[in-house]
């Protein structure tokens, strides 16, 4: 078979495996093929700069070696060996420009990072190839170089300007709509997972210098998505530290996939832990992921439950080991407020073991063994959780549940025992300014978009036209706004933006990141931005500048740092120098005189900070657990399943695109994998709606409608069907099928009744 | 767990066969004899090593053509067995007929030029290029990236 008959067959039936369309297939032939057969390796005298991974919150450490082209080492045969962390793939290295000449540059996980030791995510194993260089055409062009506004209105061109010209403009309409309607008028959503210094910077204008109290965060518009944890422990700060991973004696993983997402910690999990049989998973997904199937295969349970009857099936749970007298009696006296209202929640009906068999779908022997092996692992089980449960109805009931769940069986606070959330994006907001007093009535920026509130939109660091939902409905308003955006890369906003302001990123200026476990690191740029990219706090610097608002003096990262870490005390001793100096395994959150606990909630906490919980009283909270009283399904979205939209869509995150669709997926070998968005469809509801593998259907809600390519797959239970979140295909992006409803917790809600047919 | 036992295995080969210079290849691509078309049979792997002792690779007949394929049916593929995570030597699991990384669980497809289809692999197994001379099937070359543990593909 030659090529192109590969390709065309490609296209027909390739069982569940992913499948090419021709546009992407040609790539599959080409890129691979060219890529380079003779690599020059970092020599012994390159610059080395500290990074950590540019993606998700595990935070992994890298290396840049920064050397002179033809300066580099060449070597003979295999110069490393398996496991070593030493092996410099092919993508780990690019060329590009630093202080005006093109270097070498090898981004390469770093094996003395406690995190990784390494080790890499196909994400992480990605950052080099996002780079820009001139060298590729395609990422060049997808960059933005130099500010451009639309003079004359929406209609008018995009047209390059200098940058104190687009200052001077933003700043003249800001200040004209701020003085005809008011602050509030003036609407920002950020990236909640973006760098710490930009997204201080932002806050800071918004409700400081603006006093605007109009904004949301990409996941979420109000409250917080830790609500239903912090309620507990009076934050909602991962608590566990990555050694637990090697150490825990049960996973139980509700709505995350940590091996998708937080992928180098399921590495470690599964090669020094699960894979060895030392410790069992439990993993409660609708989907049958890879996760789930490796938690079976080596002893555990895949609790493929039914979307968001996650609070009954805690309830369940917890009444389960209630019954058996299995809690942990001396943590509940010692530490625990407010069991009593666990004990007498639980009572309900719709907790027995035959109810929530029913509801959510679990065979009861599944339950029970769930109960028996959480028992018999209590005290050194990580229970965690994440979006699945966040970013879905009733999320505070769900996270709070589990939470409950996690501390009466004592996981808390111990080696490899936590009950944390497991995290999405790294941290990057260590200092949230006052917010005005507006904002008491103003929570949802939706609604001050349809009232007509809300007159201009600064996108910051979000695809506001991908990260929200209801987009079809909400698209066209914020369409009609005016519209800065501050972004690396051209995306669909370019279509509607009055302003686009180009951001150096990554490797470009000096960041700071937090990891899920807790570690703060300075991610030290090491090449030029391109064009005139600048940071995105000097953005805001020049706007407030150009208004006339003091207080934006900053002339350098470190200055951000230090006003940031002067009203945080979990940071103020980590000044910049010594951030530096302690490279990619960083200082650790929180720290009093020097000292950081490994671990939340725990004796060594206590010992250095003087109290166990952030709560007032140093007690853990369970007392909310009330709310599972009123807790029905049919309250929420399953309340819209109907004949007409029969089936409720679920979305999930992606291996090879979550945290970066917006750079990555468009290196071969990962577009190759998932060349388009993809839904996954059971084989009862695919037979009813003559839909096979690899056939575009639409998936059209109440709400509006996207696109993807069919898998038939028993991976989801009858009336259930999944796409990836954020596919960075036009047409493609499950938002635009989504409800407007944020959860009680304020956030973004990504269930939905639907229907699907062949396009 | 017995697949990171092979893998301490191979451990030790490779510090044996890096301490001791091999002529057995060439430093430009050369042709390896790797088995007789007669002793291959449809999905059992057969073990070699290309372009040195260095890297172990894996020959597939996949039993049908596929792409890239050689033999009568244009059905048989190799390909570098270290996977481009992290070298683990991965496995062929006859039923899915997939290669399998047992370490993190990387997963190709060898009937689709290696392409990695899951797990946190970057790229395809590199792919060695096979040619039938006579009754036999020789490696005559490495395509589509670099075998694990090199900078290069050229043989000591
Ligand atoms: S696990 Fe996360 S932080 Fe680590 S390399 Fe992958 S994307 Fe980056
Ligand atoms: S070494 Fe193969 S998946 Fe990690």
């Amino acid at each position: 078979m030659d090529r192109r008959d590969f390709l065309k067959s490609s296209l027909i039936g390739a069982g569940l495996l992913p499948l090419l369309t021709w546009e992407e297939a040609k790539a599959f032939s080409l890129d691979a093929e060219l890529m380079p057969e003779d690599l020059e390796l970092p020599p012994k005298d390159a610059q080395v700069f500290n990074l950590t991974c540019q993606y998700c919150m595990v935070q992994c450490g890298y290396k840049a070696y920064v050397w002179e082209p033809g300066k580099g080492r060449k070597v003979k045969g295999a110069y490393t060996t398996v496991l070593s962390g030493e092996w410099v793939h092919p993508y780990f290295i690019n060329r590009v420009i630093k202080d005006g000449k093109e270097v070498f540059v090898a981004i390469v996980p770093d094996k003395d990072c406690v995190i990784n030791q390494g080790d890499h995510s196909v994400r992480g194993g990605g950052n080099a190839k996002t780079l820009y260089t001139q060298r590729s055409p395609h990422v060049a062009s997808k960059r933005l170089h130099y500010p451009m506004v639309r003079l004359k209105g929406k209609d008018s061109p995009l047209i390059r300007v200098s940058w104190d010209e687009a200052a001077e403009f933003i700043a003249e309409r800001f200040t004209k709509i701020k003085q005809e309607h008011g602050p509030d008028a003036l609407g920002m959503i950020f990236g909640d997972w973006l760098w710490t210094l930009p997204t201080y910077a932002i806050l800071k204008f918004w409700f400081k210098g603006l006093g605007s109290s109009s904004y949301a965060g990409n996941g979420w518009f109000f409250d917080e998505e830790s609500a239903g944890i912090s309620a507990a422990f009076g934050s909602g700060t991962r608590s566990f530290t990555v050694e637990d991973f090697e150490t825990t004696k049960l996973l139980v993983t509700a709505g995350t996939n940590l091996q998708a997402n937080g992928s180098v910690w399921w590495h470690r999990f599964y090669l020094k832990n699960l894979s060895v049989g030392k410790a069992k998973h439990i993993d409660i997904d609708p989907c049958r992921t890879l996760q789930a199937q490796m938690a079976e295969k080596h002893g555990g349970l895949h609790l493929q439950i039914k979307p968001g009857t996650d609070p009954i099936l805690a309830g369940a749970l917890i009444r389960l080991v209630i019954e058996k007298d299995a809690y942990d009696k001396d943590f509940v006296r010692k530490y625990v407020s407010g069991f009593e209202k666990v004990v007498e929640t639980v009572k309900d009906p719709k907790f027995s073991l035959d109810n929530a068999s029913r509801a959510t779908g679990i065979p009861k022997e599944k339950i029970l063994k769930a109960v028996e092996l959480m028992i018999e692992n209590k005290g050194q089980s990580m229970f965690l959780h994440e979006k699945g449960l966040i970013h879905q109805m009733a999320a505070f009931e769900a996270q709070h549940a589990y939470a409950v769940l996690g501390i009466i069986l004592g996981n808390v606070g111990k080696p490899g025992a936590c009950t944390s959330r497991a995290g999405g994006h790294p941290k990057g907001t260590f200092a949230w300014p006052e917010e005005p007093p507006s904002r008491e009535h103003n929570l949802n920026i939706y609604e001050g978009l349809e009232r007509g509130k809300v007159k201009a939109l600064w996108a910051y660091g979000c695809n506001i036209f991908k990260q929200l939902p209801s987009l079809t409905k909400y698209r066209p308003l914020m369409e009609k706004t005016f519209l800065v955006v501050s972004d690396r890369i051209h995306t669909e906003m370019d279509s509607a933006a009055d302003v686009l302001l180009p951001a150096a990123t990554w490797g470009e200026t000096d960041l700071i990141l937090a990891s899920e476990d807790r570690r703060v690191r300075i991610i030290q740029g090491f090449m030029d931005p391109p064009g005139e990219a600048k940071p995105d706090w000097e953005h805001v610097v020049l706007v407030a500048k150009k208004m006339g608002i003091r207080g934006f003096d900053w002339k350098s990262p470190k200055d951000v740092w230090d006003e940031i870490r002067s009203q945080n005390d979990w940071i103020k001793e980590m000044d910049w120098d010594s951030l530096l100096k302690a490279g990619t395994n960083g200082l650790r959150y929180p720290m009093v005189n020097g000292k950081s606990p490994d671990r939340l909630y725990s004796d060594e906490m206590e010992r250095i900070m003087g109290k166990r919980f952030f709560t007032k009283d140093n007690k853990i909270h369970v007392e909310k657990i009330t709310v599972l009283k009123d807790f029905d399904p049919k309250k929420y979205e399953w309340g819209e399943v109907s004949s007409r939209y029969p089936l409720m869509a679920i979305d999930f995150r992606l291996n090879e695109l979550w945290n970066t669709g917006y750079t990555y997926w468009d290196t071969p070998g990962v577009y190759e994998r998932t060349p388009d968005a993809y839904l996954l469809i059971n084989p009862v509801d695919a037979k009813a709606r003559g839909i096979s593998t690899g056939q575009w259907v639409v998936l059209e809600s109440p709400y509006g409608k996207c696109k993807a390519v069919a898998r038939v797959s028993d991976k989801v239970p009858p009336g259930v069907v999944a796409m990836p979140a954020l596919f960075p295909k036009p047409e493609q992006e499950f938002n635009y099928a989504t409800r407007p409803t944020p959860t009680t917790d304020g956030s973004v809600d990504t269930m939905v009744a639907c229907e699907v047919y062949p396009l | 767990m017995k697949l990171n036992r092979r893998g301490l295995i191979y451990l030790g080969t490779l510090g044996v066969a890096s301490a001791v210079a091999k002529n057995a290849f060439a430093s430009q691509a050369k042709e390896v004899k790797v088995a007789d078309l007669a002793s291959i049979s449809p999905l059992k792997p057969v073990s070699f090593n290309y372009p040195d002792e260095e890297s172990p690779a894996i020959l597939l007949d996949m039993g049908k053509t596929v792409y890239m394929g050689v033999g009568p049916k244009k059905s048989i593929v190799a390909y570098s067995s270290l996977c481009q995570h992290m070298g683990c030597p991965v496995n062929f699991d006859s039923k899915s007929r997939l290669l399998v990384c047992p370490c993190h669980i990387s997963i190709y497809d060898p009937a689709r030029g290696g392409m990695c289809v899951e797990g946190p692999a970057i790229s395809r197994l590199p792919r060695i290029i096979l040619k039938v001379k006579g009754n036999s099937i020789y490696a005559v070359g490495v395509s589509q990236g670099i075998i694990y543990g090199r900078s290069s593909n050229l043989g000591r």
